[in-house]
């Protein structure tokens, strides 16, 4: 709000009259307005044609009226399993209520909330593989691409970018190289990157990725075509005893596939010097004194970082989280330049699965209910790490 | 250790050669070698003729094979005549540049209103434009495909820039800055008898010079990047922006990846010859945008 | 009640026959339509010189704009967002699969009426068309409607590099798979690196030109369903599994990768279009050992013949709906365009086949020319010759044909792989079908 200088009389600004008061309001009306009818028409329609369109089997071209007919189609028609689904969502929903009423105690709040946020995991957990057998699997394959996306991107992007970013604060001769470097990736064109990418990571023996691998003593690798999960070359295959594991839950254990963590790579090598950037100016936010104090009272280097910089960046690692749990959900160039029909669907998320429902498939109606639910997911998360994570976040000193 | 009457803070604990910080050194080395790679790569591969693309495949920079055995600098000549990039650069540039222009002029106003004038529904108005961040982009395509070829503007730049000038972030981002801006200066030219136009252009963006900057820069480079928009909303190659040239340019290119190569190259150099020269402005832009707001 | 009934039986004629009747009223003079197409660099120019050709020429005035709008795979990304916003061009190239979808959202002009309209159809021609070209575009999924028209038609050949095999003893290119297996094995040297087959296992076409040859295909025998779990496909994918495992063929890493190989000597052998010759002939000439003998022949079939079962393919223009002065002015474009004339002319740019018989004479100089030309043409006359699917949704099923593919060729149990294909199509068929 208006900072307001202290002990400045505020006479004048309260003593508006009527008539000041109306030019005022018509004059913030007029200002709002260009922005207001572009956001309007290009953003807020899109938003209730996409919620209109979803209730009609609406080809290129309007068709039947569906009422709920394509979500139908999207989770499935099961009573119990979308009572499940049903459940975990309202458990969920009264979490994030719960968490948000500040005027109860912080106990009662947080104990609420935990409890029910675990009775959301669960009934999450209980619920979706039937979900997904009865409604739209690539659109349910989709949603787990993209959340092996996020939980290999956004940590390591912040723990890689935060690294860098300290080794990048200390003052040494070409440091400002070095803070070009990093940020190169991220500037330069997704389309022409990703598609030095393409080659790099290519099936050849010879491609830069194959001759890395062969140097480390592997065998080609087919990179950006293969479809098998990296879980099990890695770690082995899955113990026989989770034989009793539903078929769905065995998909996660399999891990992304090789495809998928190729273009893992290409976003760290992408991000990583964005997210380091935006660390350094958090960095260089935190008064030198504290640092300096510390040191006096004899902290060790990871004492200060652990009670001093790392909470002091909290800020800037939540709004980093946010803007990479939300760009996970958005990202859409690269994943289309570098897909393959090979890969299997297994670098397919959620918005590429979107964008060829709506294409490919031709499917609007159906792809306006995928895009409302994927809305409403993200608005969820988002709100999720607001009322979580964002209390953690300590503002100021 | 000389003693004084209070410890002067020292401004960096001097630096000690220590095992921990040489290993630290080379691993942000390797780190920058890893950024640089892709675009040595790049213009390795450009400049070498079809079949050295096969015959001399060696991965690493240091080898000579990573190299070609002679520059063809024609390649640059033929994928730049090919695939009109002359074209494409002078689109690319037009549309972001209205783009950004556009954004700020509506959403400084907008800010404008939000921040320094209290008007009933303001708050309710301000959460609305925010909510539409979260809205994906594919929700975005038909319906603005729509109304855009209704208004007539398809393949042209309004098409491909006027859906784009309507920010939510931007005046939010704004509106942080302009609330900071203290109310008596504008007060005092409001006793002059200046209104809120003249208010908002002689004082409050005078002083806003570094989010506005910010603001243009990312709306610059939003439009330069992106892709699936002007896919569908240019038809011909007169509006065609880069990046959809150069995904043309792929596809037609075939097996040609040196071509494919000299394309990309095409497309990188003069942003980042640009980031090069205005690093300064580029990262503070970056970095600013990401401030707590 | 007896005027009703004499009132029905004068109106009923005209009901049924009034597709026909009503063509013979509508005028195209003076009729603007624009035409998509994906034809780039010279042949975008070629193609714009026979545009402004038609232009000038033509009695009726009509003027065609044409625009190269992209590769396939963006002029149909366009399309629908043109149809979804009601503003399609009146002329779009577009392949089989891809007019099924504009015609599953009611937005395409069948053209069976305008083919055999008295005034304006090409009846008494249609013997000229090679036989099955005519066939393709006409899909049991929307009631025998005519979704396009061929302007030009290609096959799916072996090439074959005829300097390494004379050198290894092998005097023809192989006729059956397992003469194919054999040189892929004498024509593997680990120490030039050089291998027999370069294999594309992401165009499912090559899947399809194999499954054929097996004497099989991709749909039901009434033609109205997918039918891919079948013994020729089981057989086409673990034959090429076995090559890739012997080290006597090996993947690609991206598209045209295999022409790449070819041309530099690398694979013997690969699986290509004959509207790719031009281009093979510029990667054989960019190679690095430079330029050295070789040709094309039919796909090896399962057993000797000499009629070997081969892939045609190629797009089709298409008439999206508009008004019906601006569809048959299209119509008159697509019509001049396929006489043997113009066709002649555009083979000559192109190397694309014409699709007319009596084009023959005035290629002759191409067939003198380009000794591999003159044998695609001889094939396609002696050829059976079979397409792919034309339904909606085909391209969806061609990545799960790619997919499962891939999946064999990785080791994966090729009847279970096969089952939940079959099962992926079904599905994908259910959920295209307008």
């Amino acid at each position: 709000m208006d900072s307001a200088r202290h002990g400045e009389p505020r006479r004048r600004t309260r003593a508006r009259i009527p008539a000041a008061r109306a030019r005022d309001a018509l004059a913030a009306w007029l200002f709002v307005t260009p922005s207001g009818i572009l956001i309007a028409v290009f953003g807020i329609f899109p938003l209730f044609f996409t919620i209109y369109v979803s209730l009609f089997k609406w080809r290129l071209t309007p068709g039947a009226f569906l009422g709920l007919g394509n979500f139908a189609e999207l989770f499935g028609t099961g009573g119990l399993p979308l009572i499940g689904l049903g459940a975990a969502i309202v458990a969920a929903a009264l979490s994030i209520l719960l968490l948000g009423r500040d005027g109860l105690p912080a106990g009662v709040r947080n104990a609420g909330g935990l409890t029910l946020g675990i009775l959301s995991a669960a009934a999450l957990a209980a619920s979706l593989p039937a979900v997904a057998a009865q409604g739209d699997k690539e659109v349910f394959d989709s949603l787990r691409v993209t959340v092996w996306y996020a939980l290999l991107t956004v940590p390591v992007q912040l723990a890689v970018g935060l690294s860098i970013a300290l080794l990048l604060t200390r003052k040494f001769r070409g440091r400002q190289v070095f803070r070009v470097i990093y940020l190169l990736p991220y500037v330069a064109p997704t389309v022409a990157t990703a598609a030095i990418f393409q080659l790099l990571f290519s099936l050849r023996p010879d491609s830069l990725a194959n001759q890395v691998a062969a140097a480390l003593g592997s065998q080609p690798l087919q990179w950006l075509q293969e479809p098998k999960g990296v879980l099990a070359p890695l770690f082995g295959a899955p113990p026989p005893g989770l034989g009793v594991v539903p078929a769905y839950w065995m998909e996660w254990v399999r891990g992304p596939s090789l495809a998928l963590v190729s273009i893992i790579f290409y976003s760290w090598w992408v991000f990583v010097g964005y997210y380091a950037l935006i660390y350094i100016n958090g960095l260089s936010a935190i008064p030198r004194q504290l640092f300096e104090a510390a040191e006096v009272d004899g902290a060790g280097k990871l004492r200060t970082f652990f009670s001093i910089t790392l909470p002091l960046l909290s800020p800037t690692t939540y709004f980093l989280t946010l803007l990479g749990v939300i760009g996970t959900f958005k990202a859409f160039t690269h994943l289309y330049v570098l897909r393959s029909a090979a890969a299997g669907g297994t670098t397919d998320s959620i918005s590429i699965e979107v964008f060829f429902t709506f294409f490919r498939k031709a499917r609007l109606g159906y792809a306006s209910a995928i895009s409302i639910v994927l809305f409403l997911t993200v608005l969820g998360l988002t709100l999720i790490q607001q009322r979580t994570l964002e209390r953690r976040v300590t503002y100021g000193d | 250790m000389a003693t004084e009457a209070r410890p002067r803070p020292r401004a960096q604990p001097r630096p000690r050669p220590t095992a921990g910080r040489a290993a630290l050194s080379v691993l942000l080395v390797l780190g920058a070698l890893v950024c640089l790679m892709p675009f040595l790569y790049l213009i390795a591969t450009s400049l070498k003729s079809a079949a050295e693309t096969i015959t001399r495949a060696s991965p690493f920079p240091f080898l000579p094979d990573f190299w070609p055995s002679v520059p063809r600098w024609s390649n640059y000549a033929e994928a730049w005549t090919r695939a009109s990039f002359s074209l494409y650069f002078r689109n690319s540039l037009i549309t972001a540049a209205v783009t950004a222009g556009g954004v700020v002029a509506a959403s400084s106003l907008a800010a404008y209103a939000f921040a320094k004038i209290r008007f009933a529904g303001s708050r309710a108005l301000l959460s609305i434009f925010v909510a539409t961040l979260i809205i994906p982009e594919s929700v975005y395509l038909v319906p603005n495909f729509i109304i855009v070829t209704r208004l007539g503007w398809y393949d042209t730049l309004a098409g491909l820039s006027v859906p784009f000038m309507g920010s939510a972030f931007s005046i939010f981002l704004l509106r942080q800055f302009f609330a900071q801006i203290p109310a008596e200066l504008l007060e005092s030219a409001r006793i002059d008898g200046a209104g809120h136009l003249r208010s908002l252009f002689s004082i409050v963006m005078p002083l806003s010079g570094a989010p506005l900057f910010t603001l243009a820069f990312l709306a610059f480079v939003g439009s330069w990047n992106s892709l699936q928009w002007p896919l569908v909303a240019t038809r011909t190659p007169r509006w065609r922006p880069l990046t959809v040239g150069l995904t043309t340019f792929i596809s037609d290119a075939g097996p040609e990846n040196q071509l494919i190569m000299a394309g990309a190259l095409i497309a990188i150099a003069p942003v980042i010859i640009f980031y090069l020269v205005a690093q300064k402005q580029f990262t503070e832009a970056i970095a600013r945008s990401g401030i707590k707001g | 009640m007896g005027k009703l009934v004499v009132f029905a039986a004068l109106i009923l004629p005209f009901a049924l026959g009034a597709q026909g009747t009503s063509l013979a009223g509508v005028d195209p003079a003076g009729a603007k339509i624009s035409f998509w197409y994906q034809h780039s660099g010279d042949r975008d120019k070629a193609m714009q010189g026979m545009i402004d050709e038609f232009n000038r020429a033509n009695p009726w005035k009509i003027t065609v704009h044409g625009e190269y709008a992209g590769p396939y795979d963006q002029v149909y990304n366009k399309m629908v967002a043109a149809i979804a916003a009601g503003k399609p061009p009146e002329l779009v190239v577009a392949y089989q699969n891809q007019s099924a979808t504009y015609a599953g959202s009611q937005a395409l002009t069948d053209l069976d009426p305008y083919v055999h309209d008295p005034t304006w159809g090409i009846e008494r021609d249609l013997g000229d068309f090679f036989s099955g070209f005519l066939s393709q575009d006409v899909t049991t999924q929307f009631g025998g409607m005519r979704l396009g028209f061929p302007p030009n038609r290609s096959i799916e050949v072996l090439y074959y590099n005829a300097s390494v095999m004379k050198a290894a003893g092998i005097a023809a290119p192989p006729r059956t798979w397992e003469e194919f297996a054999a040189d892929c094995r004498r024509l593997t040297n680990k120490q030039a690196d050089s291998y027999g087959y370069a294999l594309d296992n992401i165009d499912a076409s090559h899947v399809f030109a194999a499954v054929i040859s097996r004497g099989g295909g991709f749909v039901t025998p009434d033609g109205r369903g997918y039918a891919l779990n079948t013994p020729q496909m089981k057989d086409s994918m673990v034959f090429m599994r076995d090559l890739l495992r012997g080290g006597w063929a090996r993947k690609i890493a991206k598209k045209f990768d295999d022409q790449t190989e070819f041309g530099n000597e690398k694979s013997a052998f690969t699986l290509g279009s004959t509207s790719g010759l031009t281009y093979y002939a510029a990667a054989v000439k960019a190679g690095k050992n430079g330029v050295f003998d070789w040709g094309i022949a039919p796909v090896p079939q399962a057993a000797p013949t000499r009629s070997p079962a081969i892939d045609l393919y190629g797009a089709s223009v298409s008439v999206p709906r508009s008004t019906p002065q601006k569809q048959l002015a299209a119509w008159l474009f697509i019509r001049w365009f396929s006489e043997p004339r113009q066709q002649a002319a555009w083979t000559h740019v192109s190397l694309y086949f014409p699709v007319r018989k009596s084009a023959e004479p005035l290629i002759r100089d191409i067939l003198r020319s380009d000794p591999r030309f003159a044998r695609a043409w001889e094939l396609l006359k002696t050829a059976d010759l079979k397409s792919e699917p034309a339904f909606a949704g085909y391209d969806l099923v061609r990545d799960a044909i790619s997919a499962a593919y891939s999946r064999v060729l990785d080791g994966a149990d090729v009847d279970s792989t096969l089952e939940a294909l079959q099962a992926q199509a079904v599905r994908i068929f259910r959920e295209s079908a307008p």
